[in-house]
């Protein structure tokens, strides 16, 4: 899948979290994570992160969280929407979401 | 566009999007924001309103990519009631085709929306604050510009060390609206571009001119390409305009045009001509308008301070007055458009001849100074 333009989901809400998907040409994956568990689970944050870019075929992006203390699944499920939004993509490979 | 992720709000409040208020509605949300020392403004494009029951406990507004007017009734903050406007407002935005965003607001706010993710780009010390959501937007803006440039400076800084080194020519950069582009604009170029090593000039973007932004950088671009040491950019969201200057949240109006300038030639000076090297920075003597006359008063006590070099270059006169851009909009006006040509290069003068030309020249007829 191919970045076109920036994919955002989520919110600001509290147990939610609003991530945002860029392009990131030739730079890999960036991760900007600003959360209000940083402390005790940022690095967990991130492996879901990394893990469901692998997933979703994305290794070029800079992904910015805004987390209000989501879950895994929340994270993974909001990431994979904006993912699909930054590809313009609506028809979802069910399996990997 | 796919249907953005409804979380339930605190099951009493409700959150509704208004383009346009009545005068009552509008009446009610300049008193709600009276209360936090905020005023309503006047090229706000949809304004929040959540309401507990009837009564209005918060409120934010858009406007271009800026989000502004924010207020939340006082004896209910923390209970992270900004958490959910912000996000409405973030994914109105983004319903609009928006993602970057800005916010202007007090210093002792800035927390709050670092907190939603928003990060700093510049502030003038105990009067505003500039935020965007994209950390990495400023950089992408430097690093567009230096793309933009690539080519032409390498070619100018080493022709003009082929032949005798000259330390007094500088980089530089000048700031021009261009409403539309006039042979005085082209003068001052010209002018300042034989003192500099190399030129930037940045158009200011906004979309509060009769010539629309695109039209102000194409026509500048196209009417100055017989220069090769300078680069023509759109100053996009960086070179702030004071006719989109936020100033919803300063109480002292007298004030605003100070702070106004502050923010923007503080982000240029700091931020943006030390990644360029530019060390000077030319602006066209401005006899006519106030307001920008009182900008170069400004720059020049400001730019020097902050070590940027500040030459006024004095106007090119035509037919016993200055060329000036309001001059041309003013004979277009009064349909004397065959007058502009002596005042235009061909570039602009063509354009005005345009189907495209001839729609803004129907615009500024319709305009009543």
């Amino acid at each position: 899948m191919k970045i076109v333009k920036t994919g955002m989901a989520g919110t600001l809400e509290s147990s939610d979290v609003l991530v945002t998907v860029r392009e990131n040409p030739g730079k890999g994956v960036e991760i900007l994570l600003q959360s209000i568990v940083e402390r005790q689970f940022g690095s967990q944050i991130k492996k879901v992160v990394k893990e469901k870019l692998e997933l979703l075929g994305i290794d070029e992006a800079v992904v910015q969280l805004n987390d209000k203390g989501a879950l895994d699944c929340t994270i993974e499920a909001r990431l994979a929407a904006a993912v699909y939004r930054a590809c313009g993509i609506t028809a979802y490979s069910w399996e990997k979401i | 566009m796919p249907g953005f992720d409804v979380m339930n709000n605190q099951e009493n409040f409700s959150t509704e999007f208004r383009k346009v208020l009545t005068p009552p509605e509008k009446k009610d949300i300049e008193d709600f924001l009276a209360l936090s020392g905020l005023r309503f403004e006047d090229d706000i494009e949809e304004t929040a309103i959540v309401r507990e029951n009837s009564e209005i406990i918060a409120t934010g507004s858009i406007s271009g990519n800026v989000l502004k007017c924010i207020a939340i009734k006082p004896d209910i903050r923390g209970s992270n009631l900004a958490g959910s406007l912000i996000t409405s407002l973030i994914q109105k935005q983004y319903y609009r085709g928006i993602s970057n965003l800005f916010i202007f607001t007090k210093p002792e706010n800035s927390s709050i929306f670092s907190r939603l993710g928003f990060y700093v780009i510049y502030e003038v010390e105990n009067e505003a604050v500039l935020m965007e959501n994209n950390p990495a937007g400023l950089s992408s803006f430097i690093e567009k510009i230096k793309n933009e440039t690539k080519a032409g400076i390498t070619e100018s800084v080493s022709s003009s060390q082929n032949g005798h080194l000259e330390t007094s020519r500088k980089i530089s950069a000048i700031v021009v609206n261009c409403n539309p582009f006039t042979k005085g604009h082209l003068y001052l170029i010209e002018k300042a571009a034989s003192e500099s090593v190399f030129l930037h000039i940045f158009v200011v973007s906004e979309n509060r001119s009769v010539f629309p932004s695109e039209t102000r950088f194409s026509l500048v671009k196209k009417g100055t390409e017989h220069l090769m040491n300078l680069a023509v950019h759109n100053g996009s969201d960086y070179i702030i305009s004071n006719s989109t200057f936020p100033s919803y949240f300063i109480k002292d109006t007298k004030k605003i045009y100070d702070i106004h300038a502050k923010m923007d030639l503080g982000i240029f000076s700091e931020k943006i001509a030390p990644a360029l090297n530019i060390t000077r920075r030319f602006a066209g003597e401005e006899p006519l308008c106030p307001v920008t006359n009182n900008y170069n008063r400004l720059m020049a006590e400001i730019l020097p301070q902050k070590g940027i070099e500040f030459t006024v270059i004095k106007r090119l006169e035509g037919g016993g007055s200055p060329v000036s851009a309001s001059r041309v909009r003013q004979l277009i006006r009064e349909n004397r458009l065959e007058e502009t040509e002596q005042l235009l290069p061909p570039v602009t003068y063509d354009f005005l001849k345009s189907p495209d030309g001839a729609e803004i020249i129907k615009k500024i007829r319709g305009i009543k100074r």
